[in-house]
């Protein structure tokens, strides 16, 4: 309210200062001319109009110290210098079109004008008219702001760079889905909350505890790992042991999925919480910030190092036993259930990691981040041949690929079900993946 | 083998998509208790001044407001300010001896999100009717309301939002009414601000989703209408993102490559997600614009904010008012304090009253007798007689001026129609029972990521 009063005050004075016919017309409500004055702090009111543009130079920047002059439609004018900030702003008493000149004289070096006068058409009482003077050129010192990628072709790599990062972190996530669908037969939905795990405990961690990054994201496996430990003890183990059937197993991990998404948003809250408090620019060849070529790096190391450990150790090889035959496995002296606790166990370290990651590449994890990925991770797994391990790698970069770079001409809702698509193409051409082998029937 | 092992995971998938139709049910006979930061506590189990019903009593007995705000999802951040609004209002209610001589009750109920309308709004909205309230505060999302609305209007119920800005919801229902101003006339604002600020390029980053594609279709007009362009986002572009996109850098380097000079983010809750995207790519912020819906303070994990511009719809209530609401969300959220700003809150205070002096001037708690005495209390004197016709927005004659509830009680008392001024300084609402004027705020983000209010703009829709 004060500022309200000292603005009337000020544009009284004002008003007093410009002239006197002014006051005549606010006091003469018959006539319909009213008046224009200088309004640095105009106010738009039932009886006043602002009439306001910013000159700006071809690179964005203001352009000060310039003089503007308005006329309004009874032929009354007033003149202002553009502001530090480029702006000219004038008060009008009168609807209808003003002219707003330029004087090109005032135009610092460097700036030219191609038609000085415009017309600020329909000017109506209450509202806050903007007017629109176009520059070119300009003057010494004006920085340019151009970011962001000024071809298409930069436009197609940034997508792509960025579609290669999404494989790969789904590359991480997935994995793990193949590999416990590879031993235990179980599609397991709840992975998604495996990842959305990592993503909040890098948060607690990280933001809440201040940690160093790394330590948290190691720390985010580790409790990740911890919880697939548990998970296998305490869930699937017991029912493995019932003989419940796969379909049961798979609604199970539906209410698991559901269960523990509420459960996040109970904690949590629905709002999106960043890993890290550092803003990076975006930069390098492939366009990302540095946290984004670490994940990539870091996805690629423990990507080959799992790939070795499944198929140069004898753990690893046990593990692909299981996944091949169970009862040959077990009859060859492997002691499955230890295999399956240690695949549930890594699996959902690597979910962390990849949740860790994802909330560090993207500004954030909520509680339905996981859900979000959920269905972009079956596509990956089911199209790189669903239980091999190297198949999810392919199958999550072509389709962390493909969404990104639909992205660019698909609508943003359709974007994911182009990977989706492209799954149901590539499976009636390829019914066992693009890297899986085919089943002998019988 | 491999044909019926192909059909077993279609079963299987079948079966998977039944049980979760199943599990989506059973959760909604659970109302959801979350508490986002900031609001700590369900907002039910925390207003001793206007308590929750006892057994037997309904809007057959005493005035209840089911209020039906977020306490979750997109908008959970504007949540605690609507319910320290209506709080507030219920306290002063009941402190001027309760409506139609006895104490009015609460219900609280999430609304939730757009985003969960089968798990959070739909189960919730069917708890309130089942409980008979006189009258239902909510939603805040416009997609939200739009969900529940048949619902609600076959069950003849009194629908007052506090935040609902779609111009889809004008003359949606008889039983439907809203103090906020429409998006259109936001839009009018913010798009003048922006051209006036020099800029002629925009991009707008819009959220899929009612409230935002329409408020997005407003800002353009008024943008296209002034000479400048929308470059990225606009009408029919297909470049909306989906409400639970977690993935922004691949979007702010689509809507960076087409050279914006200001950038609108058109968004809710991801906002938190598409700043940071856009501070990565080297985006100034004293040239991006924020809508109501996201218009709250920020972290600085964001970025620096400071010059970043953006309008809601409201007057910035008071710092007296303000004192009182955060006195109220002390006492009644365990100590907690409204920290994201007061957007809302002047509209849910001015609800609640204008709602309870209709069911006094009714001398009924029914939604179906007091829903006609709305209008006038708005000052929308017309309304009673003229049906179908816009009701006057010159101050009406005949009405008695009150400016709080205790007043317009002792008026009502003395055998006088009331017409309600409240904080919000709206106009009267209109046949379409949106306000015929009100206040859109322009404000500037601080150096320390905080909106500030610079002007308020009183304009008809």
């Amino acid at each position: 309210m004060r500022n309200l009063s000292t603005s009337l005050l000020r544009r009284g004075i004002v008003a007093a200062a410009v002239g006197i016919a002014l006051v005549l017309g606010f006091a003469t409500a018959s006539f319909a001319a009213g008046g224009v004055t200088a309004g640095a702090s105009c106010q738009p009111d039932p009886t006043t109009a602002c009439i306001q543009g910013t000159l700006r130079d071809d690179n964005g920047n203001a352009v000060a110290g310039v003089k503007v002059t308005a006329t309004d439609p009874s032929g009354a004018s007033a003149s202002v210098t553009t502001d530090a900030t480029g702006v000219f702003k004038f008060a009008g008493t009168a609807a209808g079109d003003y002219r707003i000149a330029i004087d090109p004289a005032t135009l610092p070096s460097g700036v030219t004008i191609a038609s000085p006068t415009t017309t600020a058409k329909n000017v109506q009482l209450g509202a806050l008219k903007p007017v629109i003077i176009a520059l070119a050129g300009h003057g010494t010192g004006s920085q340019s702001n151009d970011i962001g990628p000024s071809t298409t072709g930069q436009l197609v790599w940034q997508a792509f760079t960025q579609g290669l990062l999404l494989g790969l972190l789904l590359a991480l996530a997935s994995i793990g889905l193949s590999l416990v669908y590879g031993t235990t037969g179980i599609s397991n939905f709840a992975h998604g909350e495996q990842v959305t795990l990592g993503g909040f405990m890098a948060y607690i961690f990280s933001l809440q505890l201040g940690w160093n990054f790394v330590l948290a994201s190691l720390m985010a496996v580790v409790v990740g790992a911890a919880s697939g430990y548990v998970q296998d003890l305490a869930i699937w183990a017991p029912l493995r042991r019932k003989g419940i059937g796969i379909s049961q197993l798979m609604l199970v991990s539906i209410g698991l999925s559901f269960a523990l998404q509420y459960l996040y948003q109970f904690f949590f809250g629905a709002l999106p919480l960043p890993v890290t408090a550092d803003i990076q620019q975006i930069g390098g060849p492939l366009y990302l910030t540095p946290s984004g070529y670490w994940s990539m790096g870091v996805s690629i190391v423990v990507l080959v190092l799992v790939g070795l450990a499944l198929t140069r150790t004898r753990i690893g090889r046990a593990t692909r036993a299981v996944a091949d035959n169970p009862a040959l496995a077990a009859a060859s002296g492997i002691d499955n259930n230890r295999i399956i606790r240690l695949v549930w166990t890594v699996s959902m370290g690597l979910a962390a990691l990849s949740g860790a990651l994802y909330a560090l590449v993207n500004n954030g994890i909520n509680w339905s981040t996981g859900l979000s990925i959920l269905l972009l991770m079956f596509a990956a797994v089911t199209l790189g041949g669903i239980g091999t391990a190297f198949g999810a790698l392919v199958g999550s970069l072509i389709i962390g690929i493909v969404v990104q770079m639909t992205g660019i001409i698909l609508p943003g809702d359709l974007k994911y079900a182009t990977a989706l698509l492209v799954l149901i193409v590539i499976l009636i051409f390829r019914p066992q993946g693009i890297l899986g082998r085919s089943q002998r029937v019988g | 083998m491999s044909t019926l092992s192909s059909r077993g995971k279609a079963v299987a998938g079948a079966a998977g998509a039944v049980a979760l139709a199943l599990f989506l049910a059973a959760c909604s006979s659970s109302p959801s208790s979350s508490s986002p930061s900031g609001s700590t506590g369900a907002a039910g189990a925390a207003l001793p001044a206007a308590s929750a019903p006892a057994a037997g009593e309904d809007s057959s007995t005493n005035f209840v407001l089911g209020t039906f705000l977020p306490l979750t999802g997109q908008l959970a951040s504007l949540g605690p300010a609507a319910v320290a609004g209506a709080g507030e209002a219920l306290s002063e209610i009941n402190a001027a001896g309760g409506v139609n001589g006895k104490p009015a009750r609460v219900i609280s109920v999430d609304s939730g999100d757009a985003t969960a309308l089968q798990t959070i709004a739909e189960p919730n909205i069917k708890k309130l009717i089942s409980s008979k309230v006189s009258a239902i505060l909510g939603a805040e999302s416009s997609g939200v309301t739009l969900d529940v609305l048949p619902t609600v209007d076959a069950a003849g119920i009194v629908m007052f939002s506090p935040a609902n800005t779609s111009d889809a919801l004008t003359g949606a229902s008889k039983w439907y009414f809203r103090d906020p101003v429409p998006n259109s006339v936001e839009g009018n604002v913010l798009g003048a601000q922006i051209v006036a600020d020099g800029h002629t390029k925009i991009a707008i980053l819009t959220a899929s989703e009612a409230y935002t594609t329409n408020l997005r279709d407003a800002i353009q007009k008024v943008l296209e209408s002034n000479g400048a362009s929308v470059t990225y986002g606009g009408t029919g572009k297909n470049q909306e993102f989906s409400q639970t996109e977690t993935n922004f850098a691949p979007i702010v380097s689509a809507a960076l490559a087409t050279k914006p000079d200001a950038i609108v983010i058109d968004a809710e809750a991801q906002t938190t997600q598409i700043l940071p995207a856009l501070a990565s790519a080297g985006f100034a912020f004293k040239n991006a614009y924020f809508i109501d819906g996201n218009l709250s303070s920020y972290d600085k994990t964001v970025g620096n904010l400071a010059g970043a511009q953006g309008t809601a719809q409201g007057i910035n209530p008071t710092s007296d008012f303000q004192t009182l609401l955060n006195n109220w969300y002390k006492a009644n959220e365990n100590g907690a304090t409204i920290d994201k700003g007061f957007v809302y809150a002047p509209e849910s205070y001015d609800a609640t009253i204008i709602l309870a002096l209709a069911a006094d001037e009714a001398g009924s708690n029914n939604p179906a007798d007091f829903v006609k005495y709305i209008l006038p209390i708005t000052g929308a004197q017309d309304a009673f007689t003229k049906n179908g016709v816009t009701p006057t927005v010159t101050p009406a004659t005949g009405l008695t001026d009150v400016k709080t509830y205790a007043d317009g009680l002792a008026a009502i008392k003395a055998g006088k129609q009331v017409h309600y001024i409240g904080v919000t300084g709206i106009g009267p609402l209109n046949s379409g029972h949106d306000p015929s004027s009100g206040y859109v705020t322009l404000y500037k983000f601080d150096s320390t990521n905080t909106p500030q209010p610079v002007t308020s703009v009183n304009s008809a829709k």
